[in-house]
């Protein structure tokens, strides 16, 4: 890690500033060359530019670098006073930091004490070897003008109850008072006069100079924005000063606005922000402004402080490399805080400041190269610090401090590497969103699949608890970078294995992707819960679950449905095995064997990542071995495999034994639902159930009896599909070249075609209610 | 005699058989649904053709016992889907004409629709039904194929 001095020797020596500070300094050195080229022409033409002063007073020449906090405006700021003095061209003044300013202090005062400081060293000399006597008069000369200015600048800061206490008759009063009210002119006339004697060259051949002002965050002061900008107005309309400053623009603004509006509170908002403009643009032209946008996400990860070693990127892969070392774990923290482009709805994780992001830097960087050494403690040093400074978006919106919403414990009794971790994420709706339209699937057939693709990632944090989805504001809607942050925190604490967390987790689960997938099994609607991925919890989990459901559903277009489930299969194993990319799979088996030995890996890894492939295996696969996809001697032969699994050991206590609870839930959740609406309990509308049977009978679950009552409904049902097919399916279809298509529709033809569609679904639909009373 | 393409389960091409009957878009023609673009011609081919489908399906399999149910739900456990048409054949030797009848059916509902629908319109365009020609329509597409 660079030390302080080591950063300032780079700072002076100017090859090290970051390129998005660099590009930005190159151009501020040229408008202040441009401005000593201009200032040359005026004392070079002195009539003409007293006429310009006397009708254009008020032109302001102040450079202005405009950024967020923390995007390296005070950097810039100190890298181009640092060019400056290397140069030794103009007089430039220590940078001013208006927010340590004492009671009585003022810009301008301010700016006059360390003037006089300046003048009074030969330093500033043109040639400071020599001192020869016109030099030295120069500088007696210039001290007896900054004198004046000082006391006009006295003068013009009296108030006039200083007067009236200082004053002992009314004339006295008169006068002074005359004198005070006059010194604003006075003083500027005067900073003229000694701008002149100091930035005049020296001989006719000679270059002017300017005198630079710099001044570090304005808006920060706790002194008058209104003053410190007049003050500025002041100093900057005098030819040969410069001030530089650098500011935050909404802080500015909310300074400017909420003093004036003490000031004038009958203002409306609107005529304040109006006003604020215009003051703004006569203060900081246009021409001299110089905006350091926020970092953008592609930069984010080859960042590298002033003086460091190595990019964010390579430190987050050191940190990677470190804990799944240690928790072993599959951890791909550096991939989720690498993404260069909004994808899913979310950001790059890293902060969009350069300041937050050397905190971020100097955190990874204290944990050194990869070691063996590095030890747990220092791990979760490391966590604890990147859960602060990536959660802070969050902590706003939820109102809520950091060190509430993080709650990170110490370590557990029994996990030597472990510490309770709790998460305050109450109350925060986490669901997706797709463009697609749910499909209507009218073609009858044994099993259909249609897939929707995940448009973005959502989050909503309603105002009142209990508030439906359809009721959410715009304004209850999470913005990306508050989601992107929940899950990089849950990146830290779920993709890391070094915590036990408690709270409320937000993940991509069983509801989520039956949201996008909706299945049928011989011409009924289901629960669509087939295809599954395993739970997403982190960023990086999110991103290539998304990432991956898409492109299955890209795939699934040209699939038959067992290919599909096949290529779910190896989707799954994919969120695990991230580095390969998703193909088409033809072999059910094949996939499933794959999917068995990455279970059998994955039972001895922690972290989210592992543990999530473990549960969709043993809860979530077995879901699919329905009668309409697979044989029942399949179904009998994957159960079998599938619970030879429960004898594998398992590192860790969080997995749970293969057991049929979760699928006898649902199975009894099913067929209770089924006997209310069909209270007879033949099942005719949902007998797909019972196409569970095989699967229910190998697991030996307690609803095969339910079962067995609507398995012939079943039977019937799906071999209607299927000799339907076997006799229609066999007719051509195709449209006669001798009927010449209409070239638009027409409200009629449109009317015609809906009523005709009615009416042949309600045939279909006549014909399964008598079948079911025959 | 015309030949049609029968497809497999597994989707290929393999059997041209005698052409039962055609569903296209002159059968449609006749039915009264003219002046129709082409995509809501095949919108309604398909639905036409998924109802016959769903309806003769359900007609076989209600006719068949307990254990027919499980004799052909066994030529798919061994995916013999050849052996499941062929035992179809031979267990319901008349399903071809009640597939026809089926579509018979069905056409008629259709003609009833179109006549439903088309008088009104008719009557508010101010034309005799017969008139109610629609945009680029072929005058001779109500000729049988």
């Amino acid at each position: 890690m660079p030390t302080v001095n080591e950063s300032i020797r780079a700072l002076l020596q100017g090859d090290t500033l970051p390129a998005k500070l660099a590009e930005l300094r190159t151009p501020m050195l040229e408008v202040i060359d441009e401005l000593a080229r201009e200032l040359l022409t005026s004392h070079q033409d002195p009539s003409e530019t007293a006429l310009r002063q006397r009708l254009l007073s008020d032109g302001s020449q102040t450079v202005a670098i405009m950024g967020q906090r923390g995007s390296g405006k005070s950097t810039l700021l100190a890298a181009v006073t640092a060019e400056l003095l290397r140069e030794a061209r103009h007089l430039v003044v220590p940078i001013m930091r208006p927010d340590q300013f004492g009671e009585p202090d003022s810009v301008i005062t301010t700016f006059l004490s360390e003037l006089w400081d300046l003048v009074s060293s030969p330093d500033h000399r043109r040639s400071p070897e020599e001192s020869d006597t016109a030099e030295v008069a120069r500088d007696a000369e210039a001290v007896k003008l900054l004198a004046d200015v000082a006391r006009a600048s006295a003068v013009a800061r009296t108030t006039t109850s200083a007067l009236e206490h200082g004053t002992e008759s009314p004339i006295d009063f008169a006068d002074d008072f005359l004198t005070v009210s006059r010194s604003g002119v006075r003083l500027n006339h005067q900073l003229r006069q000694l701008a002149l004697h100091l930035c005049k060259p020296a001989d006719e051949s000679g270059e002017s100079r300017l005198v630079i002002v710099p001044i570090d965050d304005p808006d920060l002061s706790r002194h008058s924005i209104i003053g410190i900008l007049t003050d500025l107005q002041i100093l900057s309309a005098v030819p040969g000063i410069v001030p530089l400053t650098c500011f935050s623009p909404d802080d500015l603004n909310a300074a400017w606005v909420a003093e004036r509006h003490n000031l004038l509170p009958e203002a409306s908002e609107g005529h304040l922000r109006f006003l604020l403009a215009r003051q703004m643009e006569k203060a900081f032209p246009y021409r001299f402004r110089f905006e350091i946008e926020p970092i953008a996400p592609s930069q984010r990860p080859v960042f590298t402080p002033i003086a460091g070693t190595g990019t964010l990127q390579e430190k987050l892969a050191t940190l990677r490399g470190e804990v799944e070392r240690v928790s072993d774990c599959i951890w791909a923290v550096d991939e989720a805080f690498s993404l260069d482009q909004q994808l899913f709805g979310l950001r790059n994780a890293l902060p969009d400041n350069a300041r937050t992001l050397v905190q971020v830097w100097e955190t990874l960087d204290a944990l050194g190269a990869t070691n063996e050494d590095t030890t747990a403690e220092l791990l979760h040093l490391t966590l604890r610090r990147l859960f602060n400074l990536i959660g802070e978006p969050v902590a706003v919106r939820l109102g809520v401090p950091s060190s509430s919403m993080v709650q990170v414990g110490p370590p557990i009794a029994d996990g030597v590497n472990r510490r309770a971790l709790h998460f305050e994420f109450t109350r925060i709706d986490f669901l997706p969103s797709t463009d697609a339209e749910e499909a209507e699937l009218t073609e009858p057939s044994l099993v259909a699949v249609s897939l929707r693709k995940l448009r973005e990632v959502r989050a909503a944090h309603p105002r009142e608890s209990g508030t439906r989805r359809s009721e959410y504001s715009a304004g209850d809607y999470l913005k990306p970078e508050e989601i992107t942050a929940i899950l990089a925190l849950q990146e830290i604490g779920y993709g890391s294995g070094l915590f036990d967390i408690t709270g409320h987790r937000l993940y991509y689960s069983t509801d989520d992707w039956r949201f996008l997938q909706k299945v049928q099994l011989a011409n009924q609607a289901t629960d669509d819960v087939f295809l599954l991925l395993p739970d997403a919890t982190t960023l990086s989990e999110i991103l290539r679950s998304a990432a991956l459901w898409n492109e299955l559903v890209d795939l699934s277009a040209e699939m038959t449905p067992l290919q599909i489930f096949a290529t779910g299969i190896e989707a799954a194993c994919l969120t695990v095995r991230r580095e390969e990319k998703l193909t088409a799979q033809g072999d059910y088996g094949k996939a499933f064997e794959r999917a068995a030995a990455l279970y059998k890996e994955c039972l001895s890894r922690q972290g989210s990542t592992a543990q999530a492939f473990v549960q969709w295996f043993e809860r979530d696969l077995p879901l699919q071995w329905h009668s309409a996809l697979l044989s029942g001697e399949r179904i009998r032969s994957l159960v079998v495999k599938h619970r030879e699994f429960s004898a594998y050991p398992a590192r860790r206590d969080y997995r749970e034994k293969i057991d049929t609870a979760l699928f006898e839930k649902r199975l009894r959740f099913l067929l209770d639902g089924l006997e209310n609406s069909d209270p007879e309990g033949e099942g005719s509308r949902h007998s797909w159930v019972a196409g569970y049977f095989e699967l229910a009978s190998a697991l030996n679950v307690d609803q095969l009896e339910r079962l067995s009552r609507i398995y012939p409904r079943w039977q019937r049902d799906s071999a209607g599909v299927r000799a339907g097919a076997a006799t229609v399916g066999s007719l051509e279809r195709r449209p006669s070249s001798r009927v010449r298509a209409a070239p638009y529709a027409t409200p009629e033809g449109t009317e015609l075609v809906s009523a005709a569609i009615a009416a042949l679904r309600r045939a279909r639909r006549v014909a399964h209610a008598e079948s079911k009373h025959a | 005699m015309v030949g049609v393409i029968r497809k497999s389960f597994e989707g290929g091409p393999i059997v041209i058989e005698p052409v039962l009957k055609k569903l296209d878009a002159e059968l449609l023609a006749r039915l009264g649904y003219k002046g129709l673009t082409a995509s809501q011609l095949n919108d309604l081919l398909a639905e036409l053709y998924h109802a016959a489908e769903e309806i003769v399906g359900i007609g076989i399999a209600s006719q068949m016992s307990d254990e027919q149910l499980d004799e052909f739900e066994r030529f798919f456990e061994a995916g013999d889907d050849d052996g499941a048409l062929s035992w179809l054949e031979e267990k319901f030797p008349d399903y071809k004409k009640e597939t026809m009848a089926v579509i018979g059916n069905l056409e008629k509902l259709l003609a009833e629709t179109a006549r439903e629908i088309r008088q009104p319109q008719a009557r508010s365009h101010g034309l005799s039904e017969a008139d109610a020609s629609p945009p680029h329509s072929d005058g001779n597409s109500t000729k049988s194929a």
